[in-house]
């Protein structure tokens, strides 16, 4: 990146590394410290196994559109989208309560990056995709939407805008996809053909 | 050994080339009730050549996608292979002395494939395709979405029809007649229904007119969706279909029903099925069922004349098939997917994956108006759990569980509690709180 010849450019880089480095750890420190009493859950029983396909998710989840599809609840501020002030209940499959309860929802309070968050935000949706005979992964409560609002399906990238405006990055899908080993929710961006960057799901091939 | 195998080579020679008016009836074919009983395996079919079937260029036969493959459910199944490329097939359409057309489904765009007397015919397209229908003349109509495309069986002239007015989608076109087409359209988000794929209706248009005109008016509300599926032409105009209608937020399995479209054009429910339940097609006459498996299968079944459903074979014909991963709900290349951005916090508090659990899980009884009601509660909690931790909360003290301005009774779990577990538990030990219980990590 910089010539051997040019010890000027060097120590000038030097120089700025240091300083890049001294902010990012303040402020990683600050960060750090408004999520003191707070760690990741990352036993196995909040990353359970993620299933592949529709007859590993039958196993894992349980039937589709089942009282255990819907048994887990956290509250999301700012997820209505009738008003925005309002948040609401996001329901989910009691199989990934800890990691959605837990490590995602309480990541983002912990952070105090609650503002993150945009309307709407939904979990358990028993319904047909669209014109398919295929039940959506929501069926099984095994889905997540966020920021829907501005993320809509076939967009392809991700709006980090959230409800004050500010842009928050990849700040959210980063919490869902989790630092290693990883919260392990599947990002719907990832699909080339089919882009659906609002929604997090936890099971692939489906 | 050898003996039996040669025989097995030659059956499936003579099945695969003949494709028999009434094969089905050959076969132990099982009766089995409508509910999900017990099946008749689906077997792993045998491939034969393309050029030693005569039943898709004459549109005869029942055919079914089978793990992604052309799969020929007549006596002993056989498998076709008309085209290689990637993808997996579906949608399958015959019509007796026409052809057979069906989709491969592919990472984005799709291919059409039509088998007819004059060949093999690919028709790429750059969208997805769906649902492909044949006229009684040979005009072929298939959905992209966002609209028809209609193929005249003469000039070879494509025509796209634009989706009905309101309509977000429109989809399974069929032919109600030579230049009658009905299709489901799928109303678009309104101030009513504030999302798309909640409400649908069927739609009818002339080939030569410039309009569609809607034929059934079923409506949503709530959080109620009524989607119509694998609609099938009839003899004389009619169009069978399946309604399937549930509130999203509930959990009672949706409701199926069979409904039939008169050529007239009002439509009238048949009878309310027994489960989840599809259209296959029409074979004599009489309705072909795709029946999904908890196993990821579809079965194929008819009615025999005593009322009984018969299994005649195995795969997808209408439907999208279970049991093969749409090609573009593969993992990607994540192409799309940006780096990894703002980490400061997310890097702390990661560990190995056999860190013990946090002691966070809980179940919660709630939304009471009056901290007094909770109060109630957790006494009732403590005489059923003694020794456990129970509290009133709110959203001060419990701000991930409950929503301000309301107050809940929370019972804390074992650290290594089974989240599933625990609340069936729960239930059953306070019934009286079944329908207002929940897992929450406070």
């Amino acid at each position: 990146m910089f010539p051997r010849s040019e010890p000027g450019r060097t120590v000038a880089w030097l120089l700025s590394a240091a300083i890049v480095a001294s902010v990012s750890f303040t402020a990683s420190s600050a960060l750090a410290n408004h999520m003191k009493d707070w760690v990741h859950d990352h036993s196995s029983k909040a990353i359970p196994p993620r299933p592949s396909g529709l007859a590993e998710m039958n196993d894992m989840f349980g039937q589709r559109c089942i009282d255990r599809s819907d048994n887990a609840r956290s509250w999301w501020p700012f997820a209505d989208p009738v008003d925005f002030g309002e948040g609401k209940y996001v329901h989910y499959n009691t199989y990934i309560a800890r990691d959605v309860g837990y490590n995602i929802r309480n990541h983002i309070d912990a952070a105090h990056r609650d503002a993150a968050l945009y309307p709407g935000i939904g979990g358990y949706n028993c319904r047909l995709i669209d014109g398919s005979t295929s039940w959506s992964v929501h069926s099984w409560g095994a889905a997540i939407d966020t920021n829907w609002q501005r993320n809509p399906r076939f967009q392809d990238h991700w709006n980090g805008h959230g409800y004050d405006g500010e842009n928050y990055g990849t700040y959210i899908p980063d919490v869902w996809r989790g630092s290693f080993p990883g919260h392990r929710f599947f990002w719907g961006l990832n699909w080339d053909t089919k882009p659906d960057p609002m929604h997090f799901q936890y099971v692939t091939n489906y | 050994m050898r003996r039996l195998f040669i025989v097995s080579i030659a059956l499936v020679a003579a099945l695969a080339g003949g494709g028999s008016a009434h094969p089905r009836h050959a076969t132990s074919a099982p009766a089995v009730a409508d509910s999900a009983s017990s099946r008749v395996p689906c077997p792993v079919a045998p491939v034969v050549p393309f050029a030693e079937t005569t039943g898709l260029a004459a549109g005869r036969g029942v055919w079914s996608a089978v793990a992604g493959s052309l799969t020929q459910q007549i006596g002993l199944p056989v498998r076709v292979e008309v085209d290689r490329g990637p993808g997996v097939i579906r949608h399958i359409a015959t019509a007796p002395g026409i052809g057979t057309a069906y989709v491969r489904d592919r990472a984005g765009g799709d291919v059409l494939i039509t088998i007819t007397a004059d060949g093999v015919e690919r028709f790429p397209q750059r969208v997805e395709v769906s649902n492909p229908a044949w006229s009684s003349r040979g005009d072929l109509a298939w959905s992209v979405g966002t609209g028809i495309l209609v193929r005249d069986a003469q000039t070879g002239e494509v025509r796209h029809l634009d989706s009905p007015k309101g309509a977000s989608s429109v989809f399974s076109p069929v032919f109600s007649g030579a230049h009658r087409l009905v299709a489901v359209g799928s109303a678009g988000p309104t101030a009513r229904i504030p999302e798309d794929e909640r409400e649908n209706n069927l739609w009818m248009r002339r080939l030569g007119g410039h309009m569609w005109h809607r034929l059934t008016s079923f409506r949503s509300h709530g959080d109620r969706w009524i989607a119509i599926r694998t609609p099938v032409a009839r003899a004389g105009g009619a169009v069978d279909f399946i309604m399937v209608r549930a509130d999203a937020s509930r959990t009672d399995e949706p409701v199926f029903e069979l409904w039939r479209l008169s050529p007239a054009g009002s439509a009238t429910r048949t009878r309310r099925l027994p489960r989840e339940m599809y259209l296959a097609g029409i074979d004599h006459g009489s309705l072909l069922w795709n029946t999904p498996e908890p196993s990821g299968t579809f079965l194929i079944t008819h009615r025999a004349s005593d009322g009984a459903s018969v299994q005649i074979g195995c795969g997808a014909v209408l439907v999208d098939p279970v049991d093969a991963v749409d090609p573009d709900l593969r993992r990607g290349r994540g192409s799309l997917v940006p780096p990894r951005g703002d980490w400061l916090g997310l890097e702390h508090g990661s560990g190995a994956d056999d860190s013990p659990a946090v002691p966070e899980l809980a179940v919660i009884v709630g939304d009471f108006a009056d901290r007094t009601a909770a109060e109630g509660v957790v006494a009732r909690i403590r005489e059923v759990y003694p020794g456990s931790v129970v509290d009133v909360v709110d959203a001060t003290s419990a701000p991930l569980a409950i929503r301000p301005g309301v107050f809940g009774a929370l019972l804390r779990l074992p650290t290594d509690a089974d989240a599933t577990q625990a609340l069936t538990v729960f239930r059953q030990r306070l019934p009286e709180y079944a329908s207002q219980s929940w897992v929450v990590t406070p």
